[in-house]
């Protein structure tokens, strides 16, 4: 290297300013990069278990397929069974938990809606966007593990 | 981003908030990925990763930082730590990947490009496409290097291009040699002014 290292000036930060410019367009960052940072982070701090989608025997739908209509999931402390309705031409969710006072969120993307199960056990949400859902069902006990379905398609 | 929020050092911010999350406060953990991911972003891509491979490689770094927070020590270290562990965990999944792109191509030479989009490139307006031209036609090694340092400003110059492994043996940022081809390209380009 024969240049000597000179300090920068105005010319170089405008240079580093039109660079950035440039690269937002030409190779942006994901507009949900960080909303998945986020949520795989809060997954980690909680502990989370991630829970199964339960084999039903014959009849039984993966979650991909968009017309399921009526999924269970178990973990090692809970069953959570979800039904797939509509509601006067919108999409709403009803579910039913083992316990009543059972948190339950229903995240899609950054978003995350909060539900308590009544005495039946059962939560609802309306109206619900189409697109990936996941379930977090808060811990059942004091130090207990937070459980997180697998997103399945509404 | 605009110029001016970079003007406030991204070390500073990237500091502080992770002072706040060492000290149990989690919105500071929130912060922290909001300032740094940007930059974690073009680390993963300038290593020559896929779009999927360099979310994936960023999810990874942001991992390591709560299991190996407890040992960063300095909070003006924080982000250098996390530059070099994206680059790091990006090469190692380069190569993963080179291994099986020379099974198919035993004589291709590795070669780090800067990953865009073509058809982006084309819509861009007539300053950045002059500079992109530019750009481009630089090593590949400084490609990877600026395109990560002008993430930040002035005041992190230096530190982002120690991360990507330029060794800092002067006091305060200097121009360097990669900042200054892509300069004097500009400067000899009577198509370009600064805006």
């Amino acid at each position: 290297m024969t240049e000597l290292p000179e300090p920068m000036d105005d010319i170089d930060v405008a240079v580093l300013d039109a660079l950035r410019r440039a690269l937002a367009v030409a190779d942006p960052v994901p507009a949900q990069l960080v909303g998945e940072v986020e949520f795989t982070l809060s997954l980690a701090a909680m502990n989370a278990e991630l829970a199964m989608l339960a084999d039903t025997g014959a009849g039984v739908r993966a979650p991909t397929v968009e017309s399921a209509d009526s999924v269970t999931f178990t973990s090692s402390t809970m069953t959570l069974m979800v039904v797939i309705g509509r509601d006067a031409g919108e999409l709403r969710i009803d579910a039913w938990v083992s316990g009543g006072g059972i948190t339950v969120e229903l995240i899609q993307g950054a978003e995350r809606v909060a539900a308590v199960s009544d005495v039946n056990g059962r939560v609802s949400w309306a109206p619900v966007q189409p697109g990936l859902a996941r379930f977090l069902i808060s811990p059942l006990t004091s130090g207990g593990r937070p459980v997180i379905t697998p997103a399945i398609e509404l | 981003m605009t110029a001016r929020e970079v003007e406030e050092s991204l070390t500073t911010r990237a500091a502080a908030a992770f002072i706040e999350y060492r000290d149990g406060d989690l919105q500071g953990l929130h912060r922290l990925v909001a300032v740094v991911t940007p930059v974690l972003w073009h680390v993963a891509r300038s290593c020559g990763l896929s779009q999927q491979n360099a979310e994936d490689t960023v999810q990874t770094t942001w991992l390591k930082l709560v299991e190996h927070a407890p040992g960063i020590t300095t909070p003006e270290a924080v982000l250098g730590w996390l530059c070099t562990t994206t680059k790091r965990e990006a090469w190692r999944v380069q190569r993963l990947a080179r291994t099986v792109d020379l099974v198919d191509e035993p004589d291709l030479e590795p070669t780090v490009e800067t990953p865009h989009d073509p058809a982006k490139v084309a819509s861009m307006n007539d300053e950045a496409r002059r500079l992109w031209g530019h750009f481009v036609t630089l090593s590949p090694r400084c490609q990877q290097i600026l395109r990560v340092v002008c993430m930040g400003g002035a005041p992190d110059y230096a530190g982002l291009a120690e991360a990507m492994g330029v060794p800092s043996g002067s006091i305060g940022p200097t121009r360097g040699r990669c900042l200054a081809a892509l300069r004097r390209a500009l400067l000899d380009d009577p198509h370009w002014s600064l805006t």
